[in-house]
């Protein structure tokens, strides 16, 4: 199943006026490349001479086995100067790679030697300089006046790209250039010019930023390339993209390292050093197209697999440990391109369906690179055009170029889809915290019209219990006109000091000892001076300040009702209120000096049953002492 | 004076001070704007006064009374439920004691003598209230008026108070008094050449004009403006000379 679309993933839509926009960025660096290449990088060039009157002799060697040390000697040996049968040749002059490249070691051998006249009209114009752009075969050296001038045996490995520089003699008339070659391999020398040692250093530079510099550059960045990438792919596992990245660069670090490592002196080495670059180029192939496939989403999982597969076997196939290790080569190159070719179409087909901006350039540098590449094979099988820029490297820059293209693309694409879903995160959030506002300031409300609601049921409590029986008292006595004018006033006075403490008893949670204390002496007072009571206060003024709403509720009750028993039943003229704290407990004892009463024969009225329910409401120790015609004491201890 | 609105009590209230108990009312209100016109004329000894007038709050007369007569004009709530808040907002504005309506004239009188005497009559309540506010904002007043406080609050009657703390019952009422005092906001105190330049600014001189009547430099005189504003909490010249005037201290 094809798994579902990230919401990163860029869309289709509106990518037509950008494919061509696309395209016009791929093909500015190339045009500029070319005009470069052609008008601008071969300046010096042309102010050389194109050696002219070239002359030829292929100078047989028997059948010798070409190695580093049978090399040396031959480059080192000189040619029977007598035996030279010169003809005309121009240059480039090229054998070309017989059909089979299979070199057995008695094949025949040849040294080509080329006579190189220095024109005339150099004299003067200082020492004489000759450039060679590329020399295909064994070793080159260079011949003046019977001696051995200069060779190369030090990197003839890199001979086929790095030019030849040689200074010549002052007043030299000709010069003769020596390259040994096997027969079936064949050889290839390019364009030979001559001018002024330093014109000629110059030119050797300008050739060498395309040929050279560029391609190890190349191969510098691949390896940075190669780094971040695995660093990515390290941190990011599930990004197969990144793996791929690293991997492509691998690739092109080793297939652009030909151009930087010079095995000359290491026959062993130099054969499998080749094997292991023509490989990468296998490898750089399917890399490119498992990367373009993963980026465009193309499934196709066999032939994936089959691209692997390929790799993995060519690159075993062409180990130098088989007879046929140098045909293989070249076929493998052949296979390469036989393979990206296939992908290309595959992926093409894809993008043509579905054309997105980094398909159609991923498509662009494939066949870009393809092109190159095949350029490039030709050029080394068939030695034909030794003059030729190995393009493939700088395929390889563009193909560096498309992919971090691609690949910034794609990131800064996640980051704004990141972004977006960011803001909508962000958007539900304050969605949510509004809602959660608007619910906390609903919850608000409903707790504000409960407590209004408690408020309102205490309130009408008090009145109750405070207002109500004294007003239906009142009524009730008015009625049956047995209330007395002072006793009206007495029970109105009342009335209007239960309006005063209503509010602020009702309310608070806690309340102190003394709070409650006051408020019943203020009750009391009128009832008192009244019936000629004396009350004496003994109250400790700092009593404790936390007592509950229950226990504030029920001392109060009890003092009232002890002190309402000692106005009318006890006959008391005086009242002594006691409120001392000892230890955390609060004691209060109310002593009236009437005449008392027995316990056991009181009746009912008297509410000695609820003190001691309120009492035991709230852990309080009560206590009654009272004899007939001894007054009373009542104790109440409890702890705050 | 009384300023009172509402009439039953208003009239109980003129009985119970009538002259045969030595008392002499001076004028009687019922309503704000009046009282305010009254109170510019005369200083009672005592100005009883119900908070919650027709035109206005007694807050005003309170204070008006307080500032223009400074200590010679004795202002008192007249009050249904004793509001413990409402009671300290006029001790705030210079209010030095209260009557609850629904006491006995002869609790009326005695609370008008206590307040001519120079003391104040309390309910256990309001004397716990002022303590604590006292306690809170740091400016109780040292020796025994928080002994004093405490025991009120604690329902002790005066009597019983003096003879247990060795003071004469008048002392325990001028202790209550010195308590409400500390709750008076304190009109800010201008220099005298702070206020003389508010002065002049009131008669509406320009800066210029007070350096000349003065005889300093103009620098000086902003100067002084300056630091008036900060001492009356203000920013510009107009609310200057509003709060100055409020404060009575231009009359």
């Amino acid at each position: 199943m094809k798994p579902a679309k990230p919401a990163f993933w860029p869309d289709a839509q509106g990518t037509h006026p950008w494919v061509w926009w696309a395209v016009a960025l791929v093909m500015l660096p190339l045009a500029l490349f070319s005009w470069w290449t052609v008008a601008v990088s071969t300046r010096y060039q042309t102010m050389l001479e194109p050696a002219q009157g070239v002359q030829a002799w292929h100078e047989p060697l028997g059948t010798v086995a070409f190695s580093h040390d049978t090399l040396t000697r031959i480059v080192r040996t000189p040619p029977s100067w007598q035996a030279m049968r010169w003809q005309s040749v121009s240059l480039p002059y090229f054998q070309e790679l017989g059909a089979s490249v299979d070199m057995p070691p008695d094949a025949p051998k040849h040294r080509v030697w080329l006579k190189i006249p220095v024109p005339a009209s150099a004299e003067g114009s200082g020492r004489q300089a000759l450039l060679g752009f590329r020399v295909q075969g064994g070793p080159w050296a260079l011949w003046a006046d019977g001696q051995l001038l200069q060779a190369n045996l030090a990197d003839w490995r890199i001979q086929w790209n790095v030019p030849m520089r040689v200074t010549l003699p002052l007043g030299a008339a000709e010069v003769l250039l020596a390259v040994p070659y096997a027969e079936p391999q064949g050889f290839a020398i390019g364009s030979v010019y001559l001018g002024p040692a330093d014109v000629v250093d110059s030119a050797w530079h300008e050739r060498n930023f395309w040929h050279l510099e560029l391609p190890r550059f190349m191969t510098v960045v691949s390896f940075l390339l190669m780094f971040i990438s695995f660093h990515l792919a390290w941190m990011r596992p599930r990004e197969p993209l990144f793996v791929l990245l690293g991997l492509n660069a691998l690739a092109w670090s080793v297939s652009c390292m030909l151009y930087t490592f010079d095995t000359t002196g290491n026959d062993t080495l130099s054969i499998w050093f080749g094997s292991a670059v023509d490989s990468s180029i296998t490898w750089v192939v399917v890399l490119v197209t498992l990367f373009a496939f993963e980026l465009e989403r193309v499934q196709l999982p066999t032939f994936r697999s089959a691209l692997v597969a390929y790799a993995v076997g060519s690159t075993l196939l062409t180990l130098p440990l088989w007879d046929w290790q140098k045909n293989a080569l070249i076929a493998q190159q052949y296979g390469n391109v036989l393979a990206f070719a296939l992908s290309i179409g595959l992926l093409a087909w894809h993008v043509a369906r579905h054309p997105r901006r980094e398909g159609v350039v991923l498509v662009l540098i494939m066949v870009m690179q393809l092109a190159l590449g095949v350029h490039t094979l030709d050029n080394l099988t068939n030695q034909t055009n030794p003059d030729s820029f190995y393009s493939f490297a700088a395929g390889i820059a563009l193909m560096y170029l498309a992919f971090t293209y691609v690949m910034s693309r794609r990131t800064v694409a996640a980051l704004q889809g990141a972004e977006r879903h960011e803001a909508e995160l962000r958007q539900q959030l304050a969605q949510q915290a509004q809602r959660l506002q608007e619910q906390h300031t609903r919850l608000q409300q409903l707790e504000v019209q409960r407590q209004l609601s408690v408020q309102h049921d205490v309130i009408m409590q008090d009145l109750h219990d405070r207002l109500g029986s004294n007003l239906t008292t009142a009524l009730l006595q008015a009625r049956g006109g047995s209330l007395s004018p002072d006793e009206t006033v007495l029970l109105l006075q009342d009335l209007t000091n239960e309006l005063r403490f209503m509010g602020k008893s009702g309310l608070n949670d806690t309340r102190g000892i003394n709070d409650v204390l006051a408020e019943l002496r203020q009750r009391v007072q009128h009832r008192l001076k009244h019936g000629g009571i004396e009350l004496v206060w003994d109250v400790d003024p700092e009593l404790p300040t936390g007592a509950n709403r229950e226990t504030a509720q029920h001392i109060h009750a009890m003092l009232s009702e002890a002190i309402a028993n000692a106005i009318k039943h006890a006959g008391a003229t005086r009242i002594v209120l006691s409120a001392q704290q000892q230890g955390g407990r609060v004691h209060i004892s109310l002593t009236d000096n009437g005449h008392g009463f027995d316990p056991a024969t009181v009746e009912q009225g008297r509410g000695l049953p609820g003190l001691s329910q309120r009492a035991a409401a709230i852990q309080a120790n009560c206590s009654v002492d009272t004899e007939y015609g001894k007054g009373t004491k009542i104790a109440i201890d409890f702890a705050v | 004076m009384i300023v009172e609105d509402l009439p039953a009590y208003r009239d109980d209230l003129v009985r119970a001070l009538a002259p045969e108990h030595g008392f002499e009312v001076i004028q009687v209100c019922t309503d704000l704007p009046p009282a305010l016109a009254a109170i510019q004329e005369r200083c009672p000894d005592v100005l009883l006064v119900d908070l919650g007038l027709p035109r206005g709050s007694g807050f005003e007369l309170i204070q008006l009374a307080a500032r223009r007569w400074q200590g010679r004009c004795v202002p008192a709530v007249l009050t249904m439920t004793c509001d413990i808040e409402l009671m300290l907002d006029a001790f705030r504005v210079g209010a030095k004691g209260f009557l609850i309506k629904g006491d006995q004239p002869q609790q009326w009188r005695d609370a008008v003598r206590i307040l001519g005497s120079g003391g104040s009559p309390t309910v256990p309540a309001v004397a716990k209230a002022v303590l604590e506010f006292l306690i809170e904002s740091g400016r109780l007043p040292h020796g025994h008026i928080s002994s004093v406080l405490k025991h009120l609050a604690a329902a002790y009657d005066p009597q019983e108070l003096a003879r247990k703390l060795g003071l004469s019952t008048l002392d325990v009422w001028r202790s209550v008094r010195i308590a409400y005092h500390c709750l008076e906001q304190q009109p800010p105190s201008l220099s005298d050449r702070q206020l003389e330049v508010l002065k002049l600014l009131d008669k509406g001189l320009s800066h210029k004009e007070c350096a000349d009547v003065l005889g300093i430099g103009v620098t000086c005189v902003k100067t002084h403006v300056k630091r008036s504003y900060e001492k009356l909490g203000v920013n510009n010249a107009q609310m200057a000379l509003y709060e100055a005037r409020q404060a009575g201290l231009l009359a």
